[in-house]
């Protein structure tokens, strides 16, 4: 009897120890969980012997609850995500307005300032064309009235007429620039513009030019006197960077007079420091040059290219400034006049060169609504 | 051509006044000069002239309206404008108003003796 009742206090006690043991593994074991979740692992769960008494219902809520957590902090941080990149764009979108600003701002200074340039070419241009008149009106006279001049005298009348005519054309390039008139558009053939600059240029012997016209090129809606002037400044550039003694041409200081192309000589300009002449090429643009134009439609492009001195990279910016040259003659208002004629027809200018190997200017025009097949 | 034929050069730029005077007197042509529109407008009731060379910008009153002046005193008048201006409305308006020709400075000096020699064959012609 004795001995039953201590085998049943020892089962006893063993059972209520186990019992024991084990709801203090399954505390420890959610105390551990509580640990790793302070400590931010938020993917920590209690597993140890989840059953249907009080301590399984407060494994089960630990681990509700951390899930929930895990859940909240997911989604708060999306949140973040997302405001991050909405924050980020709204960064891009303000550069990108503010640049926008700025260039608009930087466009409008600029034309304020080519207004007052214009302005002031203009009135300079006018006030001298009266002196100028009458130096020229007094060196006719003195041609006329002295038939036979002492040599000196005569010397010294062909150089008065030849820097009154300099003279001209420099006022002439200011009245241009101070005038720029909207283009009196009808439909033209490129080509036949080309060939006209080409025939008013004076190409020397040691330039040789080449043309590659595409014979189906469509006319297009446009000023011929003002993309006569275009190709007439491009074409003079070009021949200057191939002759002059002087740094990379950058604007028309001289405009052209009649001539033709010829073949390049060998000896021009040979260890002077000029450049020895070179070749003009001038082309319509295919789809085999310029994809993207034929894609479009909606463009003719004419590409000028020289083998002349090209022009330093830190030039290509500033060339067509109003102003700028690096010319020892020229004012620095041809390239400007280009820019201004070429942008006024809606179509733009672009430049390539290399330094010591040439340049290539690139006129893109648009076609204009009626634009159809050169005759 | 005998080049009797007298022609007023109004201008108010001396220099010009006197250098194309000399060409053209060099020319044969009998020449007066009038220094603004009102002077011409006084020379022009005085007496005919041939042809006027009249400068379009000038104080106080300009080439245009020394023009109608001119006109109203001598209608029969022969006058071709000059002008240091290319894009100058007055130019337009001179021409509407009916000015023979319009010449630009500065003067291409054998091409202004062309049109004033057509200019006055033409005029005779009329006569």
């Amino acid at each position: 009897m004795l001995g039953s009742i201590f085998s049943l206090v020892g089962t006893s006690l063993i059972i209520i120890l186990s019992f024991k043991l084990t709801i203090l593994s399954r505390i420890t074991d959610i105390a551990g969980v509580l640990g790793r979740v302070k400590a931010g692992d938020l993917t920590a769960r209690t597993s140890r012997g989840i059953s249907e008494d009080e301590i399984g219902d407060l494994q089960l809520g630990v681990n509700t609850m951390v899930s929930a957590l895990e859940q909240r902090i997911e989604e708060r941080k999306a949140a973040e995500e997302t405001l991050k990149e909405y924050s980020e764009r709204l960064e891009d979108m303000v550069k990108e307005r503010t640049q926008e600003l700025q260039d608009a701002q930087q466009e409008l200074v600029r034309k304020e300032e080519l207004a007052t340039l214009g302005q002031l070419a203009g009135g300079v241009a006018h006030e001298l064309r009266n002196p100028l008149g009458a130096v020229k009106n007094a060196a006719y006279f003195l041609n006329m009235v002295l038939e036979e001049p002492d040599p000196d005298v005569k010397t010294a009348l062909e150089i008065m007429d030849k820097e009154i005519g300099t003279s001209e054309k420099i006022i002439s390039s200011l009245l241009d620039f101070a005038h720029s008139k909207p283009p009196f558009q009808r439909q033209v053939d490129v080509k036949h513009l080309v060939h006209e600059a080409l025939s008013r240029a004076a190409v020397p012997d040691n330039v040789a030019v080449t043309t590659q016209l595409d014979e189906a090129l469509p006319t297009i809606l446009a000023d011929p006197d003002q993309l006569g002037q275009v190709f007439d400044n491009i074409i003079l550039n070009a021949i200057q960077a191939m002759t002059l003694p002087s740094p990379p041409s950058t604007s028309s200081g001289r405009p052209p007079s009649t001539s033709s192309g010829r073949p390049p000589s060998t000896s021009s300009g040979r260890g002077t420091g000029t450049p020895e002449g070179g070749q003009l090429n001038i082309q319509t643009l295919t789809s085999s040059v310029e994809p993207s134009l034929v894609s479009s439609s909606k463009w003719v492009a004419v590409s000028f290219s020289d083998t002349g001195v090209g022009i330093p990279p830190e030039n290509l910016d500033k060339l067509f400034e109003p102003l700028f040259t690096t010319k020892a003659k020229g004012i620095g208002l041809g390239l400007a006049l280009v820019k201004g004629l070429v942008e006024g027809h809606g179509g733009r200018i672009e430049i390539k060169s290399v330094q010591g190997q040439g340049s290539t200017f690139t006129v893109k025009l648009p076609k204009g609504a009626t634009g159809g097949k050169a005759a | 051509m005998t080049n009797q034929t007298s022609i007023l050069i109004v201008d108010d730029n001396a220099s010009l006044r006197q250098t194309l005077s000399l060409i053209l007197e060099h020319k044969g042509y009998a020449v007066a000069t009038a220094q603004d529109g009102l002077q011409a407008v006084e020379r022009v009731k005085e007496k005919p002239f041939g042809l006027t060379l009249l400068d379009i910008k000038m104080t106080p009153i300009h080439g245009v309206e020394t023009y109608r002046r001119i006109k109203k005193i001598r209608p029969e008048a022969v006058v071709i404008m000059m002008t240091a201006y290319t894009v100058e409305d007055l130019v337009q308006e001179a021409l509407q108003a009916g000015a023979h020709g319009v010449v630009y400075k500065p003067l291409d000096i054998k091409k202004v003796i062309e049109l004033i020699e057509k200019m006055v064959r033409e005029d005779r012609e009329k006569r």
